[in-house]
């Protein structure tokens, strides 16, 4: 989905009151979200307020968090237990902003950071939108975490996707 | 079988009768007394050398059906006594047959004969028992889509219900959901039509398992002339070898999704090889530049070597934007194959109502895999796209980077071999030594072994690497794989006439090896050339090492299985260090050619290489490609 100029102008207009322009960003979120589940790559759909849930990787529940305070899209507790990965999960995440990267895949600076932040023992997946395109962070974001999951922990991880995520051990 | 087949495997009897003569091996644990030897005896090479003796009316059932078999080209038979009628009909017509130690790893040598020639082939045993011990192995091949004939004899029909004598086994509720069609047998005028339905199933759409039991009354029953058999005519008049074709406008629609795609991928998969499509697929990828790759249980139909490979590009999986699965039978679910969010989905299929599940659908084409290839090849026009080449090939550098940090590290332990150093050496020996490197056929077995060697195994063409474990992930047909793929290669089948009489490789595991191990007696007695890499690291491969339930997970240790192999007529290899793996390997390939036998190495590891804190430890995996191991 494209947001209309007017909505697109809304957000980038430099206009600091969060209300004028988050229901448009909120918006935006909700349509590319909602696009997945129409596609079929969500399998079940569900927004509350500024929090959606959906089915997705494996069949598993996911829960974004548009945090329009922060201008973030927040997936809580994304990577619980990671005692043993911590370290190469943060290694994976600042490589996709790393130059060799190829461009369709790098993560630009100029429109999101990305980190982790570490809640109760479970790492959150922190994207904060820069410039204000959000059709683009959102894409940016899901993307990120389904190469987080399919890629880097499925190839590197698998002990860790066996007790965290259910994964079959055989 | 065409009569150039049959001229093959009576040239291969010859030969066997000729090493019959020579190959007495002598027992490697003699006891005090007369020495005993291993020995073949006369009337095994005599049995084989025997010219075939198709059978005439008057015949019995199992002759009849076993003209059916002859006339539909059955490839092959792997079996264990029972269901004498048929296996002896079967064998008398002149149909390549083999006769191994459990009917559960014959099943396996007829999946594996079938993954790696794209012929049919069945499989044969007993009644109740000997049927019920193939049924891991049949649900194994339901699961890899193998047209696999299933045949077992089945009390008599009298007897329904009675428990008379022995054996009494309901067979068909036992393989529903595991077959695609399945018949008892039961008026036995009708024994040429079902074996129609048989063959039907088994030639068309998306194969799988057919399973027929034979009762007393059919298999036994005199036939005087044809006018005792219903729908007795020629196998032309029973079914068409017509295939499926495109709708021209979804081709078009196709073609223009791949105008528009910056980075397509074809998923050539199980379709891709039994409908025989590679020639079309490689013409589609070259004129358009689009990237393939491999899935399914067996791979080569795309070679690892082509610019255009992706089947050793993991990281490069998420970059496509446009992905085209091509006769993927086994359907992953999202998050299994590791394609982008954003991804379009287009499915080439022959059966539409599969089309759609698992996973989500912008494109789908009903077609004959090949048809369809064919029909695109004209469709789409010529592009050239180096960025997406190029990112490719960045991918397989970084992969091959990762595989050679393995291996680096894995030399670092001494006290056992790591599989990284089994898997880098054996691909070493393989594809950059003084063989040919399309030559060996090798059949993947295996579990967290699996893991190190389908990163290091490559597959330059069709039918050159067979995955042992596949979706229905069974540990231990391995040695049941092995056997009937180095048939299906003595004997030169399919794609693998290029390549007939080389020896082959097997890889397995430990706790594997035990479920089929017993076949190295197949392979001997048929004078195979296998070389059987076991991966002995003195436990099942689940790293559940500590507490109470360790003794469950844990074999003694230093078991010798390279002397089984000895003791079953074979030779042995015990390898306990890293640098004792290639000369045993050489010697290994070496003898197996020369001797015609299998040749088993036992690879010496350690259970602790699972464990946390040795790196590089168990392996993931990344979906499709030359890792998959699911799908
Ligand atoms: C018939 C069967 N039994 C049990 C399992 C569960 N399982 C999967 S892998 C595995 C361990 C296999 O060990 P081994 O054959 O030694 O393989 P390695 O990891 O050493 O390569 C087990 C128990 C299975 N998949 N199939």
């Amino acid at each position: 989905m494209k947001l209309g100029p007017r909505q697109a102008a809304g957000i980038q207009s430099g206009d600091k009151s969060p209300h004028s322009k988050m229901p448009a960003a909120i918006d935006a979120v909700n349509a590319v979200l909602e696009n997945y589940a129409r596609r079929g790559v969500f399998t079940s759909f569900v927004r509350e307020g500024s929090r959606f849930r959906f089915t997705w990787l494996w069949n598993r529940p996911f829960e974004l968090r548009f945090d329009a305070r922060q201008r973030a899209l927040v997936f809580p507790a994304i990577l619980p237990k990671p005692a043993d990965i911590e370290k190469e999960a943060r290694r994976f995440l600042r490589s996709c902003a790393a130059e060799d990267r190829p461009v369709h895949r790098r993560i630009d600076p100029e429109r999101m950071a990305v980190s982790f932040t570490k809640q109760k023992g479970a790492l959150t997946l922190v994207c904060r939108v820069r410039g204000g395109d959000y059709e683009h962070a959102v894409r940016t974001a899901i993307n990120l975490v389904n190469e987080m999951f399919v890629l880097f922990l499925n190839t590197e991880h698998p002990r860790y996707l066996m007790e965290q995520f259910e994964r079959p051990e055989d | 079988m065409s009569n150039a087949s049959r001229r093959n495997f009576l040239t291969r009897a010859g030969a066997l009768a000729a090493a019959g003569a020579v190959g007495a091996v002598k027992s490697a644990s003699a006891a005090a007394g007369p020495e005993r030897t291993i020995k073949l005896p006369d009337a095994i090479p005599t049995a084989l050398g025997m010219p075939a003796k198709p059978a005439a009316f008057p015949m019995r059932g199992g002759q009849v059906f076993a003209k059916v078999c002859k006339d539909e080209g059955l490839a092959a038979l792997f079996c264990c006594p029972g269901n004498y009628d048929v296996i002896n009909s079967i064998c008398d017509e002149g149909i390549p047959c083999y006769g191994g130690r459990t009917e559960g790893a014959m099943c396996a040598a007829a999946d594996g004969f079938i993954r790696v020639t794209g012929e049919i082939a069945a499989t044969s045993g007993t009644e109740g028992p000997g049927f019920t011990n193939m049924i891991m192995n049949i649900a194994a091949a339901n699961a890899a889509r193998t047209p696999l004939l299933v045949l077992a004899s089945n009390k008599r029909i009298s007897e329904d219900d009675t428990e008379m004598g022995i054996q009494t086994a309901f067979q068909q509720p036992t393989t529903e959901g595991m077959r695609k069609y399945g018949k008892r047998l039961i008026d036995p005028a009708r024994l040429y039509e079902y074996s129609s339905y048989a063959f039907r199933a088994l030639k068309t759409g998306v194969p799988r398992p057919v399973h027929l039991d034979f009762p007393g009354e059919v298999y036994g029953k005199t036939f005087k002339d044809s006018s005792e058999l219903k729908f007795y005519y020629d196998t032309a008049r029973v079914h068409t070898d017509a295939k499926p074709h495109p709708d021209p406008k979804r081709i078009e629609r196709l073609a223009t999704m791949i105008q528009k795609s910056q980075r397509p991928i074809i998923v050539a998969s199980t379709g891709v090889f039994y409908s025989r499509a590679w020639d079309a697929l490689k013409k589609v990828a070259e004129k358009a530049d689009i990237a393939v790759v491999e899935s399914g249980c067996s791979r080569g139909h795309f070679s690892d070597a082509h610019r255009l490979s992706a089947s050793t590009s993991p990281s490069a999986l998420h970059s496509a934007d446009l992905v085209i699965f091509v006769g993927q039978y086994c359907m992953p679910n999202v998050g299994e194959y590791a394609f982008s969010a954003d991804a379009q989905y287009v499915r080439i299929d022959p059966d539409a109502g599969d089309i759609g599940r698992n996973m989500p659908i912008d494109l789908g084409i009903v077609s004959c895999e090949k048809a369809a290839l064919e029909a695109l090849s004209f469709a789409i026009g010529s592009q050239r796209r180096e960025a997406w080449v190029a990112e490719l090939a960045a991918a397989r550098e970084k992969f091959e980077g990762e595989n050679d940090t393995y291996y680096k590290t894995a030399l670092g332990y001494t006290d056992a071999i790591h599989p990284a150093v089994m898997a880098r050496q054996l691909s070493d020996f393989l594809y950059r030594g003084d063989l040919a490197k399309e030559q060996t056929t090798v059949v993947a077995g295996g579990y967290g072994i699996a893991r190190y060697m389908r990163r290091f195994l490559r597959a330059y063409r069709p039918g050159q690497l067979c995955n042992g474990a596949y979706q229905y992930g069974a540990i231990g047909p391995d040695l049941g794989y092995s056997f009937g793929v180095a048939a299906a290669v003595q004997m030169g089948v399919g794609p693998q006439a290029a390549y007939k009489g080389h020896p082959i490789v097997g890889i397995t595991g430990d706790a594997g090896f035990a479920y089929s191990g017993m076949e190295l007696e197949t392979m001997a007695k048929y004078r195979m050339p296998v070389v059987m890499i076991v991966y002995n690291n003195n436990a099942w491969g689940i790293p559940n090492y500590a507490g109470k339930a360790a003794h469950m997970y844990l074999f003694q240790e230093n078991l010798r299985y390279d002397k089984m192999a000895e003791a079953l007529g074979g030779r042995g290899e015990y390898v306990t260090q890293p640098e004792e793996f290639m000369p045993a390997l050489k010697r290994a390939y070496q003898i197996a050619a020369k001797d015609r036998v299998p040749v088993l190495i036992n690879c010496q590891g350690k259970k602790e290489f699972w464990q946390r804190g040795n790196s590089p430890g168990f392996l993931g995996k990344t979906e499709p490609g030359c890792m998959a191991y699911d799908h």
